[in-house]
């Protein structure tokens, strides 16, 4: 099967090829494909996210896109090659969320939160989380780079919630 | 829509924050919120105050162990987080209150003044109750004497009948809806009570039902309570029988107990020696038996018999779950007779013991044991006091083995309870 090429156009400028089925994980370059308003000729413009974060997630849709193949492919595949399919993604995702810094994450979040792709914000959100888990808010805030915008007292009375020593 | 609408409605699309990771956009730092273990979501919200009003937006995930609150013998508590393997203390002042009885993170308590109230085992949120004295009864009064004692007057056909009743022998049962801030209490002064008192919320007394009087001999008496949601209360009686009682009404209480009078327990139960040598090994030593009720989800009741055998501090336990055949024989309907039959698996639920329910548990998904049991002691309501000693573990029902907590052995723990704390 020949697949249809897009061109999806970052805000500063790149332009990238991409498989129409692979554009499709974004809710939003879906949609524009059903209503047919996507040109065979020019590029769709995404104005909110730059070259190098949409080479990102066009690499993570292609990988996924070919996962979802192999999915049709192998519809009676054994339960031990289902398992050894999944870990071989959660790897693929695991290097994928290691190799980049948490300042590319934040744009990958944002980009993927525009261009509506669930299960990549969920990977990115899940990121996050596992990377806030066990840490006490002022490393949380170290790592983040988030500024304490809490009065003491405020803290303090958002402390005594937790009474738990949590914090 | 043409291209042009398209391009219109992009610009008008709210435009990506770039204000850090503080401001992250609501819903997606709701979905990082959602993705946190209990701890680290209380943890997070002290961050910055978008985090926070954040998760005053967001349900902590519902997921992870049951937890523990446990109470050393130098007073006061710790929580317990098994997934953790930690114990978290506490800066709050819990000294001289006794924890009677949980729903979730809500906690009936009695303070040193036999004041009743339930809190927010994580908050400063709480309910007060009436005092137990203002008890709304034709048949009982309760007088109080001192802090922690009271005196119990029994009116009808009994002149003159008194009793003298100190609060440690009070035991009460709870069930909180936090989202409808709708909550029940059920109370008693030790099992020989002769009566059982409940209070729902915007009630300004307790509501009595009698154990004894005009109650059938069947149905007299309390060994275990369960309370199923706001409006069902089941009874163990003393004579093995299953009592239900409607609390739906705004006045007094309705008795809805089954018709059919048979009571709630084996029909021959198999006697010490035949335990015994049932046992996975010969265990010589003392064995304790002890019958505890625990509702499912649906309703059913089921009969929950734990055994404890060994030696010394060696103790080993092991579980028998009963409920009633659903295809009696006809002969033991028309004779009344019993007939329970054996439960081998809870499939996907587990028990709160401590509650006397069922829950729906999903290791992967929700981190609750499926088919396991959760307990920590077994008079809690039957109680001598004396008697009874804490035996901490998780009983997994498919393999018959029990799961102890060995990092709990340093702490000289006179009570314990299993909780959900979400």
């Amino acid at each position: 099967m020949s697949s249809n090429m897009i061109m999806l156009k970052s805000s500063d400028g790149a332009s990238f090829e991409i498989e129409e089925a692979a554009a499709r994980k974004s809710k939003i370059i879906a949609n524009m494909i059903e209503v047919e308003c996507v040109d065979e000729d020019k590029a769709i413009p995404l104005q909110n996210v730059t070259g190098n974060i949409l080479a990102l997630v066009i690499e993570y849709c292609n990988k996924h896109i070919v996962d979802d193949d192999d999915d049709v492919a192998t519809e009676e595949a054994s339960e031990e090659e289902e398992e050894a399919k999944k870990k071989k993604v959660d790897d693929w995702e695991a290097e994928f969320m290691n190799s980049m810094s948490l300042e590319t994450m934040f744009e990958l979040l944002l980009a993927a939160n525009y261009l509506n792709i669930k299960s990549l914000i969920d990977l990115v959100c899940q990121t996050i989380a596992n990377n806030i888990k066990d840490k006490t808010p002022e490393e949380v805030r170290k790592i983040f780079s988030i500024e304490n915008d809490f009065t003491p007292e405020e803290e303090e009375e958002i402390r005594k919630e937790n009474a738990w020593a949590f914090g | 829509m043409s291209r042009m609408d398209f391009e219109s409605q992009q610009t008008n699309m709210e435009t990506p924050n770039s204000g850090g990771w503080s401001e992250l956009p609501m819903d997606i730092l709701r979905s990082v919120f959602e993705r946190m273990s209990f701890v680290d979501f209380h943890r997070a919200k002290i961050v910055c105050l978008n985090w926070y009003l954040c998760s005053k937006q967001t349900l902590p995930r519902k997921t992870g162990s049951p937890w523990m609150i446990l109470f050393p013998e130098d007073d006061g508590c710790v929580l317990y987080n098994p997934d953790e393997a930690r114990v978290y203390r506490t800066k709050r002042d819990f000294s001289g209150i006794r924890f009677l009885a949980n729903s979730r993170n809500w906690f009936l308590v009695l303070d040193s003044k036999s004041n009743l109230y339930i809190i927010d085992v994580f908050s400063e949120k709480r309910f007060n109750l009436p005092p137990l004295e203002s008890i709304k009864s034709g048949h009982f009064s309760l007088k109080r004497v001192r802090d922690k004692e009271f005196n119990f007057r029994l009116y009808k056909n009994y002149a003159g009948y008194l009793t003298y009743n100190n609060v440690v022998d009070l035991r009460g049962i709870l069930w909180v809806d936090e989202k409808k801030e709708e909550y029940i209490v059920a109370w008693f002064l030790d099992s020989h009570a002769t009566f059982i008192a409940f209070c729902k919320n915007g009630e300004h007394h307790h509501r009595t039902i009698p154990t004894f009087i005009d109650v059938d001999v069947e149905l007299q008496g309390a060994r275990d309570i369960v309370l199923w949601g706001r409006d069902t209360l089941y009874v163990y009686t003393t004579l093995l029988y299953i009592r239900l009682v409607d609390l739906s009404g705004q006045e007094g209480y309705k008795d809805v107990s089954s018709s059919d009078k048979s009571p709630f327990s084996l029909r021959s139960p198999p006697s010490d020696f035949e335990i015994v040598e049932a046992l996975p090994y010969r265990a010589r030593g003392r064995i304790s038996r002890n019958k505890n009720i625990a509702v499912t989800t649906s309703g059913e009741v089921l009969l929950v018999e734990s055994i404890i055998y060994g030696y010394g501090t060696t103790k080993h336990m092991i579980f028998h779950l009963y409920k009633k055949d659903p295809n009696p024989n006809p002969d033991d309907i028309l004779y009344n007779l019993n007939s329970l039959v054996e439960v081998d698996s809870l499939g996907d639920d587990a028990i709160l013991l401590d509650l006397g329910i069922t829950l729906h548990a999903d290791h992967s998904t929700l981190g609750i044991e499926p088919n396991f049991i959760y307990f920590t002691l077994h008079d809690r309501v039957d109680c001598p006091r004396e008697h009874s000693y804490l035996n901490i573990c998780v009983f997994n029902l498919g393999t018959k083995t029990l799961k102890r907590f060995p990092e709990l052995s340093n702490l000289k723990l006179k009570d314990a309870r299993w909780f959900l704390p979400y």
